[in-house]
């Protein structure tokens, strides 16, 4: 039996790391969950051929929380990879980021991000984000498997 | 004078080509008939010669026959031969009898070279003969023998030709008869075989005159066919064996057989066309043909072709030539005429320009006298142009001598320019002038004269001293606004020295400012990224600690936490706010006419609805249109008037107005509350970054609103001040400038 992740983060502060796990207790979901802390890591897990996805016929993950500003190799390329690979295009990619600057909006929905959210400085707004996050895209949303 | 003349010479051309064209047809034609009448002209005369030949021969061929036949008369009516012969027959002559007899007989052969002669009895049988016979002589011969006998004349025979031997020959048959007391008894027959080739054949064959072709013919019928009965010219056969069918209508054989005579045309056995003559041999059904080829009668006429070519052909050249030279001719005088024609008007064009002119023209001969003038020079001088003419050129000068002088020059150096002489008129009026002249030659390249031409320069003397007066006067003008112009210049340099200074200093500015402004792009980055994200996990901590872990807290840990997130979110606010006053500064200006009381009514509502319950009033007076950004003048209105509601909150009622008034080239705007005011004396740090004049217990707020403010109008190119004292409220002023002035 293949074992996969519901969940891959990619996000290089380690607060935001522990608040993300945090508030994914909180939700009373079993959520296996997968962190990378740079792009290349990711890149390599997603994209090399003799990876553990891709040579086990792993089932993709449910969602991709994707942070901007990570070392090595940056959310917004990492972003267009998954857009234009056949096994990861239709993995729904949520970017959470502190960055509210309009051209990064705009580009990263042209790249195909499902989503995009700025994180919250309060802790409370930030545990509901992910609450609902979760909620939406790995309880009530239908992937395509 | 009307010449009558073409356009040009091209009817000339086509007159000459018609003739040379009409003169040639005519020489080929004529060239023809001539050819076509000598063509006849040999026809005719081979014609006559062929006739003529035909009945030389024919005669020939007649007198043959009769010597023939006399011949045989002379045996026919010789009664002693005959008397002789009965004897003999009857087997009762003497020795001598029949050597008489017989030698008549040898004789008569070797004299005509018969080819034999035989003797034959009543009933056909060879009695004697002088060669040994052929066995069936009787009875090849039988018909001529038995029609001698029956007609008791002489029969010359036929042509016959031995089948054995192909010889030909003829037979003359005589009866022999004998009469005594009146009555006539037949002996025999004596026969006498001519051989043609002897002198029958050559009489026909020979030709009287020089010539290839020409040839006679001895033919008759026989049955269906027509034998020739003489050895042809120009075929093998023998005698005789040759037969043609009377179908072929075109021999000429076949025509003398069906009844022709005379000339005709037709195909010879050789198949050439030949002419020929046909008579009828009398006493004979014997034909004679003379025939000639119409090539030979013709042959001359290829020479003659050719000789008649070529006179024809050398008569068209000379004609050609005859005419071409007529055509020159003609083109030539057309030309000379023409060109008489154009020198004449050319002449008159000349003249029309001589007297056209406003200047004196005057022609001079060698000897100075002058030899024609035009109408200006009768003016000039106040005389005729027969007074003129053959007067002295230099007696009509204030200075003859030098007149003289000056076409003497001429002579000598074949032209001058410009040479001032005065020309006294007859009423004593002077004109000066200006001369220029050339010397004209003839053909031979001899001096005939001078040609002169007087410029009247009165005027332009005038004129030239008006100017000088005018130029100087100019002179001293310009000299006076050089100077001013001098200083005025040095003054503009010296502005732009300063301006291009200026310049410089601007675009330094303007980089650095770039420079900025991507620094600042960058710092606003981390100031999102990089300063949130430990408050976040501050905050973060804290909410997990009090969550997580509220026992092991007391109640005055609980609140500190709190207070600690609490600031965590003050902290945010401050970033915020720097980052949306730092975004001032690099924000692209989109001015437009902006009605400010609408603007102020904006922000007011929103105000109400953010301070409930406050009783506050606002005022607005007179208040100009302002030229600037929309989003940031309401932004100046939104800081202003929530200060102002801010700082009224200890008033019963807050009292705001707003209002604005044009001075000069720019409006200004003010708003005045009746708050708390402010000490003076801090006026300088009214409007700094995050600098406060009240403490934010009292009043909230990061400190950052009228730095905004500031930045604003400093950006629109305006000015911000207060006034204020504590207690007595503040009254904020901003400008704008007006709009007339920056468009």
């Amino acid at each position: 039996m293949t074992t996969y992740p519901d969940l891959v983060l990619v996000e290089d502060n380690h607060d935001d790391i522990e608040m993300i796990k945090d508030a994914l207790k909180d939700t009373g979901e079993k959520i296996s969950t997968l962190v990378f802390t740079d792009g290349a890591e990711a890149a390599q897990f997603f994209f090399q051929p003799d990876s553990r996805f891709r040579t086990n016929n792993m089932q993709p993950p449910k969602l991709i929380l994707l942070d901007l500003k990570i070392p090595k190799i940056n959310g917004l390329e990492l972003l267009k990879r998954f857009k234009s690979d056949d096994k990861t295009r239709h993995i729904p990619v949520v970017i959470f980021t502190s960055s509210n600057a309009k051209s990064d909006r705009m580009t990263c929905y042209q790249s195909g991000a499902n989503s995009y959210l700025i994180k919250p400085l309060d802790a409370d707004i930030f545990s509901e984000y992910i609450g609902e996050i979760i909620k939406y895209w790995l309880v009530m949303n239908e992937n395509v498997s | 004078m009307a010449i009558p003349l073409f356009e040009n010479n091209k009817p000339l051309l086509f007159t000459a080509a018609v003739i040379f064209i009409i003169v040639s047809l005519f020489i080929i034609v004529v060239a023809f008939l001539l050819y076509q009448s000598q063509k006849k002209d040999l026809k005719s005369a081979a014609e006559q010669q062929i006739n003529a030949i035909a009945d030389l021969k024919v005669r020939e061929i007649e007198s043959w026959r009769k010597e023939r036949i006399d011949d045989a008369r002379f045996i026919f009516t010789n009664q002693i031969f005959a008397y002789g012969v009965g004897r003999y027959l009857a087997g009762s002559l003497s020795p001598g009898g029949k050597e008489d007899i017989f030698s008549l007989l040898k004789a008569m052969r070797e004299s005509h070279h018969h080819k034999n002669i035989l003797l034959l009895d009543k009933d056909k049988k060879v009695r004697w003969s002088a060669e040994p016979p052929r066995m069936d002589f009787s009875e090849i011969h039988a018909p001529v023998i038995g029609e001698a006998l029956a007609t008791k004349s002489i029969i010359l025979s036929d042509f016959y030709i031995d089948k054995k031997t192909n010889d030909v020959h003829l037979t003359i048959s005589i009866p022999l008869l004998f009469s005594r007391n009146g009555r006539e008894s037949i002996l025999g027959v004596v026969i006498i075989v001519i051989d043609p080739e002897l002198r029958l054949y050559p009489a026909v064959k020979t030709w009287p005159v020089p010539g290839s072709s020409g040839e006679a013919l001895i033919i008759y019928r026989e049955g269906n066919e027509v034998v020739y009965l003489n050895q042809l010219r120009n075929a093998v056969n023998r005698p005789m064996l040759m037969r043609r069918s009377i179908d072929e209508r075109e021999l000429p054989a076949v025509k003398a057989v069906m009844g022709r005579r005379g000339i005709i045309r037709g195909v010879d056995y050789r198949g050439e066309t030949i002419i020929a003559s046909i008579r009828p041999i009398p006493d004979s059904n014997w034909y004679l043909i003379a025939k000639i080829d119409e090539k030979e009668i013709y042959a001359p006429m290829a020479q003659r072709f050719w000789i008649i070519t070529f006179f024809v052909i050398a008569i068209i050249i000379i004609c050609g030539a005859v005419i071409t030279h007529i055509w020159r001719y003609q083109e030539a005088k057309y030309y000379r005429r023409r060109m008489e024609q154009e020198d004449k008007s050319k002449a008159l064009y000349a003249r029309s320009l001589i007297e056209a002119s406003l200047d004196p023209l005057v022609t001079i001969n060698v000897d100075g006298k002058i030899m024609d003038v035009n109408s200006s020079t009768e003016l000039v001088t106040g005389l005729t142009r027969t007074q003129l003419i053959g007067s002295d050129f230099s007696e009509h000068f204030t200075q003859p001598e030098k007149a003289k002088e000056g076409y003497q020059l001429v002579f000598k150096k074949g032209a001058v320019r410009d040479y001032p002489l005065a020309i006294r008129s007859s009423s004593g009026q002077v004109t000066e002038v200006l001369y220029n002249a050339s010397v004209y030659k003839d053909a031979s390249g001899a001096p005939q004269g001078v040609f002169a031409a007087a410029r009247d320069v009165t005027e332009l003397r005038r004129t030239q001293q008006e100017l000088k007066k005018a130029h100087d006067d100019l002179e001293l003008r310009v000299r006076e606004r050089t100077k001013q112009l001098q200083t005025a210049n040095k003054a503009l340099e010296a502005e732009i020295r300063e301006k291009k200074e200026a310049e410089k200093l601007l675009q330094l500015r303007t980089l650095l400012l770039e420079a900025t402004n991507k620094e600042l792009e960058s710092f606003d980055y981390s100031i999102s990224h990089d300063l949130r994200a430990p408050l976040r996990a501050i905050d973060g901590y804290s909410r997990m600690i009090l969550r997580d872990q509220p026992d092991r807290l007391d109640n005055e840990g609980k609140r500190r936490l709190e207070l600690i997130r609490t600031n965590t979110q003050i902290m945010g606010k401050l970033i915020d706010n720097l980052l949306s006053f730092s975004r001032l500064v690099r924000l692209e200006l989109t001015k437009s006419s902006l009605n400010m009381e609408d603007l102020i009514n904006d922000v007011w509502h929103e105000l109400q609805i953010i301070n409930p319950g406050r009783n506050m009033f606002i005022s607005i007076k007179e208040i100009p249109a302002g030229w600037g950004d929309r989003i940031l003048v309401k932004q100046v209105y939104s800081n202003l008037l929530s200060n102002a509601v801010k700082y009224t909150r200890t008033k019963s009622e807050a009292l705001i107005e707003a209002g604005g008034y044009t001075d000069g080239d720019e409006n200004i705007y003010y708003v005045k509350d009746n708050g708390v005011g402010f000490d003076m004396e801090y006026y300088d740090k009214l409007f700094g970054v995050f600098q406060r004049l009240h403490s934010s217990d009292d009043y909230e707020g990061t400190g950052v609103g009228l730095a905004i403010v500031q930045r604003i109008i400093h950006r629109h190119g305006g000015r911000v001040w207060a006034e204020s004292k504590v207690d007595e409220g503040a009254i904020f002023y901003f400008t704008l400038q007006t709009e007339e002035k920056l468009i």
